[in-house]
């Protein structure tokens, strides 16, 4: 029988893609997964899945631009994967990430069966670093808004994973609020912290230290206006949804650098069949790699010899032996994120650099939790006191 | 074996155990796999030391029987409670923390990885006192803590029903609910009560224990007498509760605040309606 476990597994079928970001860290190649090379990824994924009796996979398959394999090869690899997951009573969800640029009708029918017709989608506003080769942002941008256009057309939900610049800080929280909001009409949003993925003299960097300041205030200002009109209109921005919901004593879904460690719940493999911590490592970083699964006999075997995933289950443990054991949010961050800890520090024992920006986000989506419930009590008072409700 | 009682075995006793409650004590993971192929009928859970040794062998580990892990070092040792953590989605998890002197890092990393707690409070002297205090206020207020840590969570819901309490049953060393059984099959008092064997009489003997239990002195005059019996002035009767007074005063007065709230909340409710 299988525990209450998850794994989430980072796919990369390919690692090709039809832009140039300039901001990329992934090492784009040719690499493209076969069906046969997939069959042999995923059983050893869910023999691994079996022997450590993880109940169910997410599969976040990603790039690349993982829209370059035909929608009919996503159709064999959904039938595949369902069957060998079956096999081991194993339940999988399937999530796209795409940059749209590749999509046309052609695509509906596997994104309804296989992703729930919902894709995940990147959109930085403005854009600075999102192009084609040779291609200005600004293309980029009306190439994208076609295609967002299109899939909406087939009733398909367009989902965003958005990256502050310093245009976006320039701007600030409203104007950025009101074009993806009111503008386009996107009610599913998710804000990441930037990190530099390029060598240090790379024009592609986003931005850096100088402007942490200024980033905190403009997630702080975004989770203020969302508070105040978004929340009650559906629209849900990541992290402060899940935080709102955290303090709120509901179930969250927090993302993965906040969490106990992202070492135990998440994986990446490429299209080589590289398995990593996650898509930021598993191209860009040959170092800190775990193995390759088509070259080891079992998923266990690989992730339990690693000393570089050693070294990503020991660090929050250092993290603890410090500054990390007195804060008072440990329960939701513990050291936060490797990656972004990696980029900016060269080593992955140091906390996060956006750790004050966590802790002032904590804060403020707690206090907003508890004025909230107040707020609820109150009117539930106030409703009682009235001389409307006698009459009921 | 007397009916009623929670044994805590070694697993090399327990061959030919008989269905009573028991608490199986193992000193490594090859131990908790081995009792886990063939487990006892009466299993109430495994007891193991979370140790630098130990630790470093549960990675992997999945066996489905509930654990309580002993942390005997706990300003040292409280960052191994990393590789506790993931057992939680297959078995219920718990970790046993002496309160001695920086405990309170290990409860609060503990309470963060959502791992239930039992604090063993022996006589701890003043700096442990302070440390348990920090650990009550986070218990009570921390919006982070969702899990229970004992014996503050047994007190408190029995503060607030209003209902009789045993500190000595809640924190398990009551003789008449549990005992130990040594390496050579043994019977004997609880460790807190010095771990003495039984005689052919043990009932007697543990009636005599408890007779003790009411204490003399600060005892008399003190407002937690009824629920505590005496727990702390074990086994040094000479031991001064001005600290532990003061922070079993504050679990009461928290339970009166708790109490006072739902009734409001009660009272909205029914406003509702
Ligand atoms: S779409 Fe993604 S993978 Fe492609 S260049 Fe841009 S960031 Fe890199
Ligand atoms: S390294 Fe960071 S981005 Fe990657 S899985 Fe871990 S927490 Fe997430
Ligand atoms: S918010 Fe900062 S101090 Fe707190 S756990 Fe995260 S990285 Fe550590
Ligand atoms: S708290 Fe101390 S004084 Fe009060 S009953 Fe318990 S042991 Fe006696």
């Amino acid at each position: 029988m299988n525990g209450g476990g998850q794994l989430a597994l980072i796919l990369l079928p390919t690692l090709q893609c039809n832009a140039a970001c300039s901001y990329c860290f992934e090492r784009r190649t040719r690499d493209r997964l076969s069906l046969e090379g997939l069959r042999v990824l995923i059983e050893r994924v869910l023999e691994y899945m079996a022997g450590r009796r993880l109940a169910s996979l997410a599969i976040y398959w990603q790039g690349g631009e993982a829209m370059l394999l035909p929608p009919e090869w996503y159709d064999a690899a959904g039938e595949l994967i369902g069957e060998a997951a079956a096999a081991r009573a194993i339940e999988v969800r399937h999530l796209l990430q795409s940059n749209l640029l590749a999509y046309g009708r052609e695509w509906n029918p596997v994104i309804e069966r296989m992703f729930g017709n919902c894709i995940g989608s990147s959109l930085d506003y403005p854009n600075l670093h999102r192009q084609l080769r040779g291609r200005s942002p600004a293309h980029y941008d009306v190439l994208w808004r076609r295609k967002l256009d299109e899939a909406r057309a087939a009733g398909i939900r367009v989902e965003v994973i958005s990256l502050p610049n310093e245009a976006t800080l320039a701007i600030g929280a409203g104007r950025f609020y009101e074009h993806l909001v009111d503008e386009l009409g996107l009610d599913q949003i998710q804000i990441n912290t930037p990190f530099p993925g390029g060598a240090a003299d790379d024009p592609g960097r986003t931005i850096d230290e100088r402007h942490h300041a200024e980033l905190l205030r403009f997630h702080q200002d975004l989770a203020a206006i969302w508070l105040e009109r978004g929340r009650e209109q559906g629209v849900r921005i990541a992290p402060f949804d899940a935080l709102l919901d955290h303090f709120s004593d509901r179930p969250a879904a927090l993302p993965c650098f906040w969490g106990d460690n992202c070492v135990d719940r998440l994986i990446a493999i490429d299209a080589r069949g590289h398995v990593a911590q996650c898509d930021c490592w598993v191209t860009s970083h040959p170092d800190y790699r775990f193995g390759n699964l088509f070259a080891s006999a079992t998923l266990a075997e690989l992730l339990d010899g690693s000393a570089a995933r050693r070294q990503f289950g020991e660090r929050p443990i250092h993290l603890a032996r410090r500054a990390c054991i007195d804060c008072e949010y440990l329960a939701l961050c513990h050291g936060g994120c490797p990656i972004r800890t990696f980029a900016f520090h060269g080593r992955l024992t140091e906390t996060d650099p956006y750790c004050a920006l966590y802790k002032a986000l904590f804060r403020q989506m707690e206090d907003a939790a508890v004025g909230l419930a107040r707020q609820a009590v109150a009117g539930r008072l106030a409703a009682q006191q009235s001389p409307i409700s006698a009459l009921a | 074996m007397t009916a009623g009682i929670v044994y805590r075995v070694p697993a090399t006793r327990l061959a030919g155990w008989s269905g009573e409650p028991v608490i199986v004590r193992v000193d490594d993971v090859a131990g908790l796999a081995t009792v886990c192929v063939d487990p006892p009928a009466g299993l109430v859970h495994l007891e193991m030391p979370l140790s630098p040794q130990t630790a470093g062998e549960l990675a992997g580990w999945r066996g489905g029987a509930p654990i309580d892990f002993r942390l005997a070092d706990p300003a040292n040792d409280y960052p191994l409670l990393y590789a506790c953590s993931p057992l939680v989605d297959y078995a219920p998890v718990r970790i046993t923390i002496p309160v001695v002197e920086g405990f309170g890092r290990a409860v609060r990393l503990a309470v963060s990885l959502q791992l239930p707690v039992r604090l063993q409070i022996g006589q701890p002297g003043p700096e442990p006192i302070d440390e348990l205090a920090e650990v009550l206020s986070r218990f009570l207020h921390g919006s982070t803590v969702a899990v229970p840590v004992e014996p503050f969570q047994g007190v408190l819901n029995a503060l607030l029903r209003g209902e009789p309490f045993s500190l000595w049953a809640i924190a398990e060393d009551d003789p008449a609910l549990f005992r130990e059984v040594d390496a050579l099959g043994e019977e004997r008092l609880p460790v807190r009560l010095g771990g003495a064997r039984l005689a052919a009489s043990g009932e007697d003997q543990a009636g005599a224990v408890a007779a003790r239990f009411a204490g003399d002195g600060e005892c008399r005059a003190c407002p937690f007498a009824k629920g505590c019996l005496g727990y702390f002035k074990w086994p040094d009767p000479g031991y001064s509760c001005a600290g532990i007074r003061e922070v079993l005063d504050r679990l009461s007065a928290a339970a009166d605040e708790l109490r006072a709230d739902l009734a409001a909340f009660d009272e909205l409710a029914a406003g509702d309606r």
